[in-house]
């Protein structure tokens, strides 16, 4: 099909408008539909595409932590803002955290000394979650999982 | 094969425990009440009736914090934070930096190679702490830090040496290179970032997590004692293969620092450096206590009461310098 314009390009820009029930059908090549100015023909390149998809997933996905901390600020500044970061992007941080300790991921030094207040039931009841889920033992693991599930509904 | 004294070479040693509160936000979180609560609750478990000295980084002059730093008291980030604030024992063997990266870092430093000393020094503290108030502590990450560097442990152990002899061998750079693919990190003489002026290196382990303390420590010292060893080595070998060459370089060193008229940090570091040598391979009656107390006298701010010119400074450090050698 030639271009309803200059009658001599091949047409590749198609346009259809409908009017109030009207159709109407202009079929044009590339320069004169550029010329025209009515068809925005430059794609948006492959860079503008995924920069513009990135955002809006990031937009969507970004979590924050209760004091406040975003991952995305976590990359910029390398620091976390509370103890509780840890829980929130436990998931996101495990891998970051290995590559800067070596490999490792289980704390195998001291602990605090027990001398200060004791942990809360539910506090035990995660740490012996970990435990269980690290050996492998999902039967005890899936008790453990309830019982945190019932102490969390009670707090 | 010539004996050197290994505090010859290995100058200090240090360990540094990193720590936070539980239930409250990291320092880059919190409000300015929040970092005014960690001082005040740190600082009450350290009463001056036990010798301790507390510091409030705003109530210092930026001389006397600098001063603090050339030291190696505390670190250039604690002074350069607001709210911060520094608690030192009578012996000034252990710091507490509150407010820093984190709520605590506990310090313990010692001369020469004893990181079981300086670890004792910061776990006393650390349990004094540990006691009243709680840490953020996780089972499978440890001590919970505001960079996950520092995770696990939170334990940095590290260790001064000064490699003249490495260095001026030309086997320094790719020792020390190679290794830091032992789970090794290499710094110069302020950490993190400052060169190794003096060829006085900063030694310490570069991972936290999944480790025990004892383990860490033994790991590094293990390292440095070999280090050490190849030191060592180097200056013998300087001393047998070129003994003209080293005493024409220790004989001008000398002389430039016993009649300079001005003198940069970076030259008086370099100049001090090739003393040391000399001290330590038998090549100048002089104690090295004296030398080694000289390097941090002629730090920036040490060398005035009020802030000096560029100018100035390197006058003051040249004074310094002719004055405490002029016997030698």
């Amino acid at each position: 099909m030639l271009c309803d314009s200059c009658k001599q390009n091949e047409a590749v820009v198609h346009r259809i408008v409908v009017i109030n029930g009207q159709k109407n059908e202009r079929h044009l090549c590339a320069k004169c539909a550029e010329a025209a100015g009515s068809v925005a023909f430059k794609l948006p390149s492959f860079a503008e595409l995924m920069n513009v998809s990135f955002k809006s997933a990031e937009k969507e996905e970004e979590a924050a932590c209760e004091c406040g901390m975003t991952l995305s600020r976590f990359r910029e500044s390398g620091l976390l803002g509370c103890p509780k970061c840890y829980e929130i992007f436990r998931e996101e941080l495990m891998p970051v955290i290995e590559r800067s300790q070596g490999g490792r991921h289980q704390h195998m030094g001291t602990r605090p000394v027990m001398d200060a207040p004791a942990l809360t039931e539910l506090e035990k009841r995660r740490e012996e979650l970990r435990v269980a889920i690290e050996q492998e033992d999902y039967e005890q693991a899936a008790r453990l999982r309830d019982a945190i599930r019932a102490l969390e509904a009670k707090a | 094969m010539i004996s050197i004294q290994s505090d010859h070479i290995i100058l200090s040693c240090r360990v540094r425990l990193a720590r936070n509160l539980k239930d409250r936000p990291f320092v880059n979180s919190q409000s300015g009440e929040q970092a005014e609560a960690v001082l005040q609750d740190v600082n009450t478990l350290f009463p001056a009736e036990k010798g301790y000295r507390f510091l409030r980084m705003d109530a210092l002059p930026p001389l006397s914090r600098s001063s603090l730093v050339e030291n190696h008291l505390c670190s250039p980030e604690l002074v350069a934070c607001g709210q911060s604030g520094l608690i030192l024992n009578e012996a000034n063997t252990l710091s507490i930096m509150l407010n820093e990266e984190d709520h605590l870092r506990i310090q313990g430093i010692l001369p020469g190679l004893d990181l079981p000393g300086a670890y004792a020094l910061c776990r006393e503290a650390d349990e004094t702490i540990a006691k009243d108030l709680p840490y953020a502590f996780d089972s499978q990450l440890g001590y919970l830090t505001a960079c996950p560097t520092n995770l696990g442990t939170g334990m940095r152990a590290s260790a001064m040496l000064h490699l003249a002899g490495l260095a001026l061998t030309g086997q320094a750079e790719p020792l020390l290179s190679r290794i830091s693919k032992l789970g090794v990190a290499v710094r110069g003489f302020y950490g993190e970032g400052s060169g190794a002026p003096g060829h006085i290196y900063q030694i310490s382990n570069q991972y936290t997590l999944g480790m025990q303390e004892k383990e860490l420590m033994e790991a590094l010292s293990s390292i440095i004692t070999q280090l050490a060893a190849q030191e060592a080595r180097a200056r013998g070998l300087l001393l047998t293969r070129r003994p003209l060459d080293l005493e024409d370089m220790i004989g001008r060193a000398l002389g430039v620092c016993r009649y300079a008229r001005k003198m940069g940090i970076k030259e008086c570091m370099q100049e001090l450096s090739a003393i040391k040598l000399g001290i330590s391979l038998g090549l100048l009656p002089c104690p090295m206590e004296r030398i080694d107390e000289l390097i941090v006298a002629c730090q920036g701010a040490q060398l005035s009461n009020t802030p000096l010119s560029e100018e100035e400074e390197s006058t003051a450090r040249a004074n310094r310098l002719r004055e405490a050698l002029k016997d030698l």
